[in-house]
């Protein structure tokens, strides 16, 4: 059996290769810990591939760079951290409104404020509930390990383009700084700007592009986010996505993503052991949240439990969703990711309470 | 026995664990010092075992406590002292390659004055130690921050959870011909402590270095599963 060859990648140098082998050839950036070697490793990179890294004088600058090589028709990215992306919220909503496609990388940590250099879960409504201002939405990934990074970095391009709609990728500090066996996508095919009737190309044989968010009279607005919303529609009914871990028979159902979704497993695999009938659902997309997913993973629970290291956000969503068919509870840690044997142990007290 | 055993490589080369598995075996023959030096990583450094280290008799030389969760570049002071007097085997976790490798050259004068050994950990499945132009290009670099020579590679093929014993065979032919190209011994060959019972037998016929086993203490067991979440 012709196996793929296995590299040992660290989560944040696998996200710079993934974007290159995803014909990425731009990236615009600015340090801060814990993602700083994306850009190291991209700055490393890119000149060998003909493709161009520049070290932004901040995070502002640097989102607006991407808004500008988006809207030449480059595939483009950048990453940042917590912070970092709070900066670069009012560019997001222009790339958003301008319905170009751009790939965000968020390595979370500790926050609020400038918090620590520990993972974190705790920007799960910045991105998924607007984080700029107006009516917008971010398609968010969350990989829950550096083989998914590689691939949803693919994926993140992918989507980005098709809907043409800015994709974020979260990522934690664990997850960046991990090393694990990685096989490595092929090389695809830079795409030329000219591919994108939309792109400012210069104006060889059409009129000219113009790429903007400003819409004076009230209706073109209303139009505009009319449309956008549209779009927003489209992607919620295909674009969903969800795993699932004994979920068939759980009387319990556990609801994590990223990092803490392999702590959930762990915890879910030695509840099963000591015989209680507990599941895992995890989140792929946060947005679109996989809504329908869940409440069919939750049919047969008599108690959910969300797990994050936050105060509590996708919890919110998981009770959307669910409503009143069974009650949520939820464990959090902040600056460090619980350990199985701790969800373990609420699980065995949750067991007892459910009987 | 007395020496320092400093330990350089690029990122995942295995050091940092390498430097906790040495810095043990050494506690139980007689005095050992761990220091860890990396001034670039943020996470997974020797420095969080230091709980474990001190169970076993292993004196750590680490950042403060409340300087622990952080990535600022911070020294220990007395490394210095510790250099010029060492007390027992002394190990040297250089993190950060080529820029971690300043550390040393603020310091390589009395590193010349004791017995020492200066390794470079390799793992040619990292992304650019790969092959022996990659190795050879990293060794130069740590040299020149370090401001002296390496006196040895140490050998640590691996893909983490995903390592079969062809990954350390294959893995450990690059490092050995990197070795011959540098003029450099390969002072070992690390093993996951749990493959040793079954691949020492083809690792000593074909690998004619001394076999280290490695327990991983950087990882949480539960990471170090792999993901499969179907």
């Amino acid at each position: 059996m012709n196996s793929p060859e296995l590299v040992l990648m660290k989560g944040n140098e696998a996200i710079g290769e993934a974007a290159v082998r995803a014909g990425c050839r731009y990236f615009f950036g600015y340090p801060i810990t814990p993602q700083t070697e994306i850009l190291e490793y991209l700055s490393r990179r890119l000149p060998g591939v003909d493709g161009a890294y520049v070290q932004a004088e901040s995070e502002v600058s640097a989102i607006n760079m991407v808004f500008g090589a988006a809207a030449a028709g480059a595939r483009v990215m950048t990453a940042s951290s917590s912070p970092g992306i709070s900066l670069m919220q009012e560019g997001i909503s222009y790339i958003a409104s301008a319905e170009l496609p751009a790939v965000i990388i968020n390595i979370m940590r500790g926050s609020p404020g400038l918090g620590g250099i520990h993972p974190s879960q705790a920007d799960y409504f910045q991105s998924t509930k607007g984080g700029g201002h107006g009516d917008y939405r971010l398609v968010v990934l969350a990989p829950a390990s550096v083989q998914e990074m590689i691939d949803y970095t693919g994926l993140a391009f992918s989507l980005a383009e098709k809907y043409r709609t800015p994709v974020i990728i979260f990522g934690d500090g664990m997850m960046g700084q991990m090393m694990e066996p990685v096989a490595l996508p092929e090389m695809l095919s830079v795409p030329s700007p000219t591919d994108r009737p939309w792109a400012t190309t210069g104006m060889q044989g059409r009129g000219p592009n113009i790429i903007h968010t400003l819409y004076l009279p009230a209706d073109d607005l209303e139009a505009h986010c009319r449309q956008l919303f549209a779009k927003y529609r489209r992607i919620e009914e295909r674009e969903k996505r969800s795993m699932e871990y004994f979920t068939a028979d759980a009387e319990v159902l556990v609801v994590a993503y990223g990092i803490v979704s392999r702590v959930a497993r762990a915890a879910v695999e030695k509840a099963r052991e000591a015989g209680m009938k507990v599941g895992l659902f995890r989140p792929v997309t946060l947005w679109p949240f996989p809504d329908k997913a869940l409440v069919k993973a939750a049919a047969g629970a008599k108690r959910v439990i969300t797990v994050e290291v936050s105060m509590g956000q996708m919890v919110e969503d998981v009770r959307l969703a669910l409503g009143h068919r069974v009650a949520v509870d939820f464990y959090g840690r902040v600056g460090q990711v619980p350990t199985p044997e701790e969800l373990f142990d609420r699980l065995m007290q949750l067991r007892t309470e459910v009987a | 026995m007395q020496q320092v055993i400093v330990l350089t490589g690029g990122f995942g080369s295995g050091k940092s664990e390498l430097a906790i598995n040495l810095a043990l075996e050494y506690a139980r023959q007689g005095p050992a010092t761990l220091v860890d030096l990396d001034i670039t990583n943020p996470y997974f450094r020797s420095r969080e075992v230091k709980a474990v280290l001190a169970a076993n008799g292993v004196k750590a030389v680490v950042p403060p406590d409340e300087w622990l969760a952080t990535e600022l570049p911070v020294l220990s002071p007395g490394l210095r002292g510790l250099l010029r007097a060492p007390a027992g085997m002394v190990v040297l976790d250089v993190g950060g390659e080529d820029m971690g490798a300043v550390v040393l050259g603020g310091v390589h004068a009395e590193l010349r004055q004791v017995k020492h050994q200066i390794w470079l950990v390799v793992n040619p499945f990292r992304p650019f130690s790969q092959d022996v132009a990659g190795i050879t290009v990293l060794c130069r670099r740590i040299e020149q921050g370090a401001r002296i020579p390496l006196t040895g590679l140490f050998s640590n093929p691996n893909v983490g959870h995903a390592t079969q014993l062809d990954h350390v065979l294959k893995g450990h032919e690059v490092v050995e011909q990197a070795a011959v190209s540098l003029g450099l011994p390969v002072t070992g060959l690390g093993v996951l402590a749990g493959r040793v019972a079954a691949w020492s037998g083809r690792l000593r016929k074909e690998c004619c270095v001394p076999l280290v086993p490695l327990e991983i203490h950087l990882v949480p067991r539960w990471l170090q599963a792999g993901s499969n979440l179907i």
